[in-house]
């Protein structure tokens, strides 16, 4: 299946690298997160509701999405995936290049949304961070998964303590 | 609300493109236009509507495609063909000269879209050179020396209709939710498809549609012309609506247009200086690029709105 059929599935993106529409506003960029819809007064109360989650975004809504910082690139990022109401999200390293501050801010973020009804699916190299959010915790090696359980087992599980979360 | 700013806006424009048609057409027929300027505002038209379907595809989809002549050669011959062999109406002749041009552009482009960068630009470039190679060796559209004594058809109206048509057509394009996704395409074209775009598709739909006007520019060009060759469309030439696209900036429509009609200008202007005119024209491209290397008009256009920005800027935010 070709990548953009799977977005009519209820599956979106948030690559990792953020990969925003730099040269277009913060705002066009969140329409386009919105392309396969075609409710025009749906897609304006969704942009609403980023901006409800994210203010950052609101203030800035005119600016060109280039000139935003790392963090809010990020935001801009996670922003559009939900303007296609996906019923799950893919987020690939979201906390890459944070400062520690903002990582727990975007985590904070991603954990509402889990609440708010959509299913995450997260990869994380900040196992710490990301196992304190999830609910299922798997630890992948050369592709295969060689842990699995609890987000709270795994955390306490000796072997991923000794090889991710430093002791 | 809203829409009535639109169609105020759209009738300011249809004033100011009657206005230009009408006293063009006073000028000439009061004979105010001489033989030679009136060569170089057919050569504007055209490449206004060459360097405005150039730009859908280099500056809006983001797709460096070098072959544009090639497309402009399809339109010229094949609408030759139709008006000069098989005695049919010019306007069919262009349409068909066009929809030939469209269909190379698909056929060309479902293989080499999937390029990206330097190397789309090699295989276009090949493509120009393929398609200067079958004129030449086609005897029934005369093959080295071209086709001579097509029927000077190309007028003012013609040109003026078809330039405006053109530019509406691309426009609204722009405008529209497809226009978006070109330039999603543009920006970044992994991020283009987890927004759910058909990438190849707008590509393939973005090559096509210049190639159709590219057609309607080659075909333009052969009924004024009354003579063209295979040499009338080397990538020089493809090379030359590259430049007016890159100078008024890549993805501003108006930039093209502007780009597009000073290049002509200046190159008439300098017809006298001889061998000095191509050191000039050089100099000035130098200039202009080293100035404002993101093009005379960079991303923008120059628009109405533009003038009345205050209140369009009020009347957005009350609208949401």
């Amino acid at each position: 299946m070709p990548a953009q059929e799977i977005v009519k599935y209820g599956i979106s993106q948030v690559p990792e690298g953020r990969r925003i529409f730099a040269n277009l506003t913060v705002r066009e960029n969140l329409e386009l997160g919105a392309y396969l819809r075609k409710d025009k007064e749906g897609i304006i109360k969704s942009i609403r509701d980023v901006f409800r989650k994210f203010p950052r975004l609101e203030e800035r809504q005119k600016q060109l999405a280039g000139t935003l910082s790392g963090g809010e690139q990020q935001m801009l990022a996670i922003g559009r995936a939900l303007m296609s109401q996906p019923r799950l999200m893919l987020l690939d390293e979201p906390s890459m290049g944070l400062a520690p501050l903002l990582v727990e801010e975007i985590f904070s973020i991603i954990k509402e949304i889990n609440e708010q009804g959509t299913t995450i699916l997260l990869v994380e190299q900040n196992a710490s961070m990301a196992l304190s959010i999830a609910d299922r915790g798997y630890v992948l090696e050369t592709g295969r998964i060689t842990l699995q359980g609890s987000a709270s087992d795994l955390a306490n599980s000796e072997a991923v303590k000794k090889a991710y979360l430093g002791g | 609300m809203k829409k009535m700013r639109i169609s105020k806006k759209n009738l300011i424009a249809l004033a100011g493109a009657l206005a230009i048609y009408f006293l063009v057409s006073g000028l000439l027929s009061l004979g105010m236009i001489s033989k030679f300027q009136e060569i170089n505002l057919m050569l504007l038209g055209i490449n206004i509507i060459l360097a405005v379907s150039l730009n859908l595809i280099v500056g809006v989809t983001g797709q460096l495609a070098l072959g544009h002549a090639g497309f402009m050669a399809i339109g010229a011959y094949v609408s030759a063909i139709f008006t000069m062999y098989l005695d049919k109406p010019f306007l069919l002749a262009i349409i068909l000269g066009a929809l030939a041009a469209a269909l190379a552009g698909i056929i060309i482009g479902l293989p080499t879209l999937r390029l990206k960068g330097d190397y789309l630009a090699i295989a276009t470039l090949g493509f120009g050179e393929i398609i200067r190679g079958i004129t030449i060796n086609i005897d029934y559209i005369g093959g080295a020396a071209g086709m001579i004594g097509i029927p000077r058809q190309t007028n003012w109206p013609y040109l003026f209709v078809m330039v405006v048509f053109t530019i509406v057509v691309i426009v609204n394009f722009l405008n529209s939710t497809h226009g978006r996704a070109c330039v999603a395409i543009r920006e970044n074209e992994i991020a283009a498809e987890t927004m759910g775009i058909n990438t190849t598709y707008y590509k393939v739909l973005a090559f096509a549609m210049g190639a159709f006007f590219a057609g309607i520019g080659g075909a333009l060009y052969a009924h004024y012309f009354y003579l063209i060759q295979p040499t009338t469309f080397t990538f020089l030439r493809s090379f030359d609506i590259l430049v007016m696209v890159v100078l008024g900036g890549l993805g501003s429509m108006t930039g093209s247009i502007i780009a597009a009609a000073g290049i002509t200008i200046v190159n008439a202007a300098l017809q006298d200086l001889a061998v000095l005119r191509m050191v000039i024209y050089a100099v000035l491209l130098i200039v202009v690029m080293v100035f404002r290397p993101q093009g005379l008009m960079g991303t923008k256009e120059f628009t109405l709105n533009r003038w009345v920005k205050k209140r369009g800027e009020v009347s957005e935010s009350a609208g949401n």
